[in-house]
């Protein structure tokens, strides 16, 4: 035993500590210079008061009574941080964004700001923490009685170290937690403090641990030689409670208030996760690991009957050890007190801010906001909580003393708060959850959890109670709170969870199915679910308001004080890109200035004032279909993408199809060229040479002259026929032609045609047949370009034709609307494979060269129709010989 | 092109580790796989349920250093390309 005195002294020195590093951090902060504060390992080690005085000295008792059981307490929050990715995360995202200020503003704010949610997840998060405080002061003055011997030595009694402790903390919740209100309820001292507290207490279990092992035990093979499976447990400990427990502790880690708080709210840089998600495991798995030595150590070298629970404490106590047994008493202190601290503040802001103020806004309706400071209100309400909260806390432990292992009212607390579970994870996963769905499924949630686990917890004080567990309501035993409808699960607990949340989940999901969300409700529940598909501070406008700056101004002093709302304001009015004076109050400063104030007073409160002012506001159904809709974001994001690629793509191929034409035209002028000086040479040569034979011979006859000079006159002609050919297809294809088309009687064209070849074809002996008529038929075109196209087609029938009986048949008709010229000889005919090659310049069939002929007729004779919107084509008759078919559109 | 894309390969592999971890982590320690290790028999004179427990422990705590690194990356990409897209698109 060690004297009350020192360790009152111990005790008040320690806690002065912590008050000087509240203080000096405070005040660091206050001037900036907080860097190390904000480091993942801080962040880490203030989520560690997860591990509270119930893990410090219960762990031990749970594994002195249940073996391994123990161990799922800390590896649901285990594989929920190193799932992070998943959820937290994304809960850390929502905080940031949009100013979270607790698990109950978290849920309302998702669920259209909606007041009720927020005061009821407030209730539920009192009433399942009071009895966890209520633990704490159990704890503190258990191991307080243990250390410094009962009243009966000396000592202080149960009830004034309980209330010392729980004023203490009080003073110093109020001094440290509600210093001031704004800066998103963060609170650098304190999480200072319960960073040195984690510490503390973490190695005040090692070194307890170590000294199991090494100063009891004789090392690790002794200590686990006296491990049986019996003590282990491990027969059964893995069955349906040992998955439940998991769940329950996983479901804690995110819902707790107060781990809300730390792993949410006072975040201050979402990457500190990543650190978190191996660094808080590392710590359980430390916390964990020497839990059973101590477990061991105390079931076979302390007498038979003593406390598992204060194993950590009589074990150096017993092996005289007092400066050990004091650094484990401070450990466990300080597990109790941060873990009371952070809950008491977590509570406090969810009271002052969904029960308080909004009673407070609804007194003030009448007066307009105008009377009373809202920031005192909320500071003074703030103040008020704490003390109340600790107060209840108090209350219950005197209620209840010494009737509870100090595990199983955790467990109690823990499924309490697990109800909130189903909506946090379906208002974050899943747009379609509604107001309506939230509420039903925790009141029903709730409701099952309180008839089944918290009335019955006080079997033992209430005979009624007793009665109604054994027999039932009413004597209705189907409906007794521990075997439901008869079940026979034997594990309370596992039974309560099995029925609190199977309902909650239930109603939940079909309330939400069968109710539509209101406008605002869709819009929260949008920004919620894609959270990292909005940018961090892009408000939508989707809420059209309108109010006077003055009036904002003054609401935004009166919450954030002075000098704040000066600040914010005029940051707002630069970027709006106004020098001096208020900004302009649009939509989205509106939209600003209540996520603002909503940092202070949470989401619910921060609306409802902000309403007051600028007036209900109108949604915009367009926009909000724009954010609401199912995918539309990662459509429009998709679709823009897909279409630019496409976009791409189409440019490309025509790129491609334009080079490749442009490669065939320069090869056409290539070969054009090659045939134009081709074809030139030939009639140029003999003329040259002609002329030659006239120049340099001196005694040419007059008959040979005579000769000469004609077939240099013929060659002329041929070359100016050509080069007149060449022109026409230039001029035609140029396009700079502008066709005159006028109605023409297309068979005087023909017919003059056949007049103009009749000369031609009797000097080659040619027959003309022509065949049936069409008669009279009228087509838009040019007639002396038509009769040309027909000339030059019977003149290649003529000139081509080698046949010895050589034969034209020319028809025409008029069907369908087409006016169709046949024209068939009854020559070599044309090889299938050259008959487009024919429409190209200068290309003859095969085996047609020696024939004087330019090869610019069919060419030119198909320009032209194709002007006329008609064309020219070779067609196989079947038959020998070449047959051609010229067609155009009948006017 | 290459370059970039395989550093994007890697961190979706990276996310996509980071999603499965908490199921292999869930699926070594609940029943009915964990009773496989809940014999009577002793590892270097510990009990192989607890040798078990914490090695599957002190795994998955490696499992999310290993990851939280690629991770930590990924986010700060992240938010730098949301500040980046902020500030065009007059």
């Amino acid at each position: 035993m060690l004297s009350a005195n020192l360790l009152l002294f111990v005790c008040i020195s320690y806690v002065a500590l912590l008050f000087l590093v509240a203080f000096v951090v405070d005040r660091q902060a206050q001037r900036g210079r907080i860097g190390w504060l904000q480091s993942p390992l801080v962040f880490t080690l203030s989520i560690s008061i997860y591990c509270t005085s119930w893990t410090f000295y219960g762990a031990v008792g749970s594994a002195a009574r249940s073996g391994l059981e123990f161990a799922t307490i800390y590896l649901g929050p285990t594989l929920v941080f190193i799932g992070w990715w998943w959820l937290l995360r994304k809960l850390v995202r929502i905080g940031t964004v949009h100013r979270i200020t607790s698990i109950a503003d978290l849920i309302s704010s998702r669920f259209g700001k909606s007041p009720t949610l927020a005061v009821f997840v407030t209730l539920i998060a009192v009433i399942a923490t009071t009895p966890y405080i209520a633990l704490q002061l159990q704890s503190v003055t258990l191991s307080f009685r243990v250390i410094s011997g009962g009243p009966e030595s000396g000592g202080l009694n149960d009830g004034a170290t309980a209330f010392w402790v729980a004023a203490g903390m009080a003073l110093f919740t109020i001094l440290f937690g509600t210093r001031n209100v704004t800066a998103n309820e963060r609170h650098h001292g304190v999480v200072a403090a319960i960073a040195v507290e984690a510490l503390v207490k973490l190695f005040a279990l090692i070194a307890v641990g170590l000294f199991a092992i090494y100063g009891i035990s004789g090392g690790v093979g002794d200590v686990f030689s006296r491990v049986s499976p019996e003590f282990l447990h491990a027969n059964d400990v893995f069955g349906v409670r040992w998955a439940a427990l998991t769940f329950l502790s996983a479901t804690a880690i995110i819902c707790l208030p107060r781990q809300f708080q730390v792993t949410v709210v006072e975040n201050v840089d979402e990457r500190h996760l990543a650190t978190a998600s191996w660094l808080f495991p590392l710590y359980l798995v430390l916390i964990c690991i020497f839990v059973v030595p101590i477990a061991v150590a105390g079931l076979s070298h302390l007498p038979a009957g003593s406390n598992p629970d204060m194993f950590v404490l009589t074990l150096p106590l017993s092996a005289n050890q007092g400066g050990l047994a004091t650094f484990a008493f401070i450990g466990g202190f300080s597990s109790a007190t941060s873990m009371v601290i952070v809950a008491a503040i977590a509570l406090s802001t969810m009271v002052s801010n969904h029960i308080v103020m909004p009673v407070a806004l609804k007194v003030s309706q009448s007066g307009h906001y105008t009377s009373g400071d809202v920031r005192r209100l909320l500071l003074i309400s703030r103040r008020v909580s704490i003390a109340v909260i600790l107060m209840l806390g108090f209350v219950y432990f005197r209620l209840t003393d010494g009737s509870e292992g100090l595990a199983s009212i955790g467990l109690i607390a823990f499924a309490g708060i697990a109800q909130v579970l189903p909506g946090v994870i379906g208002g974050v996963m899943w747009r379609g959850a509604t107001r309506y769905g939230a509420l039903a499924g925790l009141a029903a949630g709730f409701g099952i959890w309180a008839y089944m686990l918290l009335i019955p917890s006080f079997r033992a004080e209430f005979a009624f109670i007793e009665a109604l567990v054994s027999m039932g309501p009413w004597g209705i035993a189907a409906l007794r709170p521990q075997a439901f409808l008869g079940m026979t699960v034997t594990d309370p607990l596992v039974h309560a969870l099995f029925w609190s949340l199977a309902a909650n989940t239930a109603l939940f999901i079909f309330v939400s199915l069968a109710t539509n969300p209101t406008p605002l409700e869709r819009l929260q529940g949008a920004l919620f679910v894609d959270v990292f598909r909005t940018r961090p501070g892009e408000t939508p406008g989707v809420i059209h308001r309108t109010a006077q700056s003055e009036d904002l101004f003054v609401l935004a002093q009166r919450i954030l004080g002075g000098e704040p709302a000066r600040l914010l304001f005029e940051d707002i009015a630069r970027s709006q890109g106004i020098r001096s004076g208020l900004p302009i109050a649009d939509d989205a400063f509106i939209a600003r200035i209540e996520r603002e104030l909503g940092g202070t007073v949470g989401a619910a409160s921060a609306h409802a004032m902000v309403s007051q002012v600028a007036g209900g506001g109108t949604i915009s159904l367009t926009e909000l279909m724009k954010i609401a809709d199912e995918t539309a974001q990662i459509l429009e994001y998709s679709q823009q993408l897909s279409q630019k690629s496409e976009e791409l793509e189409s440019t490309a191929r025509q790129l491609r199809n334009a080079n490749a034409k442009l490669q065939e035209l320069a090869n056409q002028k290539d070969e054009f060229l090659s045939q134009v000086s081709h074809e030139l040479r030939t009639p140029m040569t003999s003329i040259r040479s002609f002329s030659e034979i006239l120049l340099e011979t001196p005694d040419v006859t007059s008959a040979e002259a005579q000769r000469f000079l004609t077939i240099i006159n013929a060659e002329c002609l041929r070359l100016t026929g050509l080069l007149d050919e060449i022109l026409d297809l230039s001029f035609l294809e140029s396009g700079k032609v502008s066709w005159n088309l006028v109605p023409v009687d297309a068979e005087s064209a023909l017919n003059r045609a056949l007049d103009s070849i009749s000369v031609l074809a009797e000097k080659n002996g040619v027959t003309i047949e022509i065949g049936e008529r069409a008669r009279h038929v009228t087509v838009m075109a040019d007639f002396g370009r038509l009769t040309q196209v027909f000339l030059n087609i019977l003149n290649n029938s003529v000139k081509y034709n080698s046949a010895e009986a050589p034969r034209i048949e020319v028809s025409s008709s008029h069907r369908n609307g087409a006016y169709v010229v046949s024209i068939a000889d009854n020559g070599p005919g044309i090889a299938e494979s050259d008959s487009e090659k024919i429409f190209s310049k200068f290309t003859r069939g095969t085996g047609r060269h020696e024939v004087g002929s330019s090869g610019l007729g069919l060419p030119i004779s198909r320009e032209i129709l194709r002007k006329f919107r008609g064309d020219v084509v070779l067609t196989s008759n079947g038959g020998p010989g070449a047959h051609f078919e010229v067609r155009l559109p009948a006017a | 092109m290459s370059e970039s894309r395989d550093p994007d390969l890697r961190s979706r592999k990276v996310r996509d580790a980071a999603l499965v971890l908490p199921f292999v982590g869930a699926f070594l320690l609940m029943p009915p796989f964990i009773r496989t290790f809940a014999s009577d028999s002793y590892l270097a004179g510990i009990p192989v349920i607890i040798v078990y427990l914490f090695a599957v422990w002190f795994a998955l705590i490696l499992c999310a250093w290993l990851l939280a690194g690629p991770l930590h990356e990924t986010m700060e990409a992240e938010s730098r390309g949301a500040s980046d897209a902020d500030t065009p698109e007059g």
